[in-house]
């Protein structure tokens, strides 16, 4: 059983009548990247600041490394956080910034300024100790903010959406990066996003949070082929959604019947009774398209786009409209739009979900 | 920039005013050079030698450090203040002192600080004094008039540069351990250092060029600077004096001001040059 450094128990948040928090309970682990996705107003912002301080639940509790931090200061509990805009202090240079913390703990100078220097070459700034704030690239800002933090080995660091700034090269190059230190310095890490994609690669486990609660704690891949309610499965990478009735359930599987394509399809499903409404969600990459005959429906392909790697094609079947996407290969020919295509749907990967939910 | 050569034009009340005004203090600086006998330094000599000079000299610089101290002290809150309200009615209020002339709000203190002013009439009906403190006619009086007047100019000095930092550095701050005393020692006070020195410049500069304040409710013995010139000139006619005072009040208050701009500098030295 691993370790827990950071719980939240029944924590709520209400501004005047609104909830942004409704009742989460949430254990994070000694050691792990743990994401807070979700779409803005989700509640993930709220809830890192009252696991960091700036925020008091209007009910439930914090409890850090065993100890119950909920009336404790911020500046008293043993956290770090890297803000939005990284709040670094302009007055002073990149090894005053990262000493700070040190030297408000009660440091020596000589040995603050020893380990701003380890600090900086581990996020890869070394000699960079007196340059100015605003001498820096967007990059390096992140670093300076990430190394100010770690230096004081808080039992959890929080990040909020410090990436959101940088244009979409760096910010992959920096969570390669963030991911690298995190794992050096075996830091617990929260992260907060609303980008999936950053959720996916650099997470060990990911929270997916709506409207103030907990949808579905995971790994990564299990949030991705495995999502618990609709949400998860449009929130989380792209996804194509028919409207059914299931008609028989066996363990988990379900048969449902889909109007738009005439077609009984088995899918997988859970909670799911016979007679139910569904929605039964599938990932384009289970749509392939094929112009030979003999494929189960037929559809007219209304779009493409290439994006390198992929196309995407947008289909309409029945009146249904689809999202495909296969691998590009240099050999394949493109279908053109308006063209007709062969549409083959790999069912198995495809799950229900209770509609009304 | 490249401007017409009708916009030029649009300078030309400048330079009437610099004309107009240029006469006059011109003027004055001939007569403290050029007395009787041609050119000389005498004014400056005499005003050098006569010790109540100097005295006045000293005392009105010993005023101007005491009032920019505690005008500095008394407006760093307010400004705090306003910033948090986030209201513009009370930063209108702050201003609204400014609508009444000097003259009427320093009158205003005599008829408070009085020897059976407000102030008197209340501690001795209190019975916690039996004869009336005095009040004005001396230095406390003229700090007091003086610091009432200038707050309003220090305090949106300072409002001006504290409202222009981060609230988030507060927060990263706070998160690095640091409490609020050493979150403001270490981060508000230092980036909040450029208003402070710009409102201790302001009203020092306009202290060692008071007149009416002193001369409402200063001692007649003690004298300031401003208030000797107005006597010279006005009194005594001796406008040589009243130049060469002028001019030696002048270059003592660029030389004190000197300070000030380094420091500003110096605080400032690490920020990203203002965009212009």
């Amino acid at each position: 059983m691993p370790e827990v450094v950071v719980h939240a128990k029944a924590v709520e948040k209400k501004y005047r009548d609104v909830a942004a928090v409704r009742g989460v309970d949430l254990e994070v682990f000694r050691g792990e990247f743990l994401t807070l996705l979700g779409p803005s107003g989700c509640g993930k912002t709220t809830l890192l600041r009252m696991i960091v301080g700036f925020e008091q639940p209007t009910t439930g509790r914090i409890v850090i490394d065993g100890r119950d931090v909920t009336e404790v200061p911020t500046y008293r509990r043993p956290i770090g956080m890297v803000l939005q805009n990284l709040a670094l202090f302009p007055h002073m240079n990149v090894q005053e910034n990262i000493t700070f913390g040190l030297l408000t703990r009660g440091e020596r100078k000589s040995a603050a300024l020893q380990k701003a220097t380890q600090m900086l070459s581990l996020v890869g700034l070394a000699g960079f100790g007196h340059r100015l704030i605003h001498e820096l690239s967007g990059g390096q800002k992140q670093r300076v903010a990430l190394a100010r933090s770690i230096v004081l080995e808080p039992s959890v660091l929080l990040l909020d959406e410090p990436l959101g700034a940088l244009d979409l090269k760096l910010r992959q190059q920096m969570q390669g990066e963030l991911k690298r230190i995190q794992r050096q310095v075996g830091i617990t890490f929260i992260f907060v996003t609303h980008d999936q994609e950053e959720a996916l690669t650099m997470s060990d486990r990911i929270v997916v949070m709506n409207a103030g609660r907990i949808e579905q704690i995971g790994a990564p891949q299990e949030i991705y082929d495995h999502p618990e309610t609709m949400f998860v499965a449009s929130f989380v990478g792209d996804t194509n959604v028919f409207a059914g009735r299931a008609i028989a359930t066996a363990g988990a599987r379900v048969s449902v019947e889909l109007p738009a394509l005439g077609q009984t399809v088995e899918v997988q499903g859970r909670g799911i009774t016979p007679g139910m409404a569904v929605n039964v969600m599938i990932r384009p990459e289970f749509v392939a398209l094929d112009d030979q005959p003999g494929a189960p429906c037929s559809g007219q392909v209304t779009d493409r786009t290439f994006v390198g790697a992929d196309i995407r094609y947008s289909v309409t079947v029945g009146n249904q409209n689809l999202e495909a996407r296969r691998p590009h290969r240099p050999e394949d020919r493109m279908l053109a739009p308006s063209a007709t295509s062969g549409v083959t749907i790999d069912w198995a990967n495809g799950i229900a979900f209770p509609s009304a939910a | 920039m490249r401007l017409s050569r009708a916009a030029f034009l649009l300078l030309l009340p400048v330079l009437g005013m610099i004309l107009s005004l240029g006469t006059g203090v011109f003027a004055l600086i001939e007569q403290s050079f050029v007395g009787a006998d041609g050119l000389s330094l005498k004014a400056f000599q005499a005003f050098v030698s006569r010790r109540e000079a100097m005295s006045v000299f000293l005392y009105t610089h010993q005023m101007a450090l005491l009032v920019s101290a505690i005008c500095v002290v008394v407006s760093f809150p307010l400004a705090v203040f306003l910033v948090r309200k986030q209201n513009q009615a009370y930063v209108l209020l702050i201003m609204m002192p400014l609508l009444v002339s000097i003259v009427v709000r320093t009158y205003g203190w005599m008829v408070i600080l009085g020897p059976r002013g407000l102030i008197n009439a209340a501690l001795m009906g209190a019975g916690i004094t039996t004869a009336p403190i005095r009040l004005m006619f001396n230095t406390t009086g003229v700090v007091i008039g003086l610091v009432h007047i200038y707050i309003p100019f220090a305090t949106l000095s300072i409002l001006t540069v504290y409202s222009k930092i981060d609230r988030s550095l507060v927060d990263g701050a706070a998160a690095l351990g640091a409490g609020p005393w050493r979150v403001f020692s270490r981060i508000i006070l230092p980036l909040a250092m450029p208003g402070v020195i710009a409102a201790a410049s302001i009203v020092y500069l306009l202290t060692i060029g008071a007149v009416v304040t002193p001369l409402l409710l200063g001692s007649i013995q003690q004298m300031m600077l401003g208030s000797m010139i107005y006597d010279q000139m006005l009194v005594t006619f001796d406008f040589p004096s009243a130049g060469s005072a002028a001019i030696i009040l002048t270059l003592s208050a660029a030389l004190a001001i000197l300070p000030l701009q380094l420091a500003d500098r110096w605080v400032t030295r690490k920020l990203p040059a203002e965009r212009s």
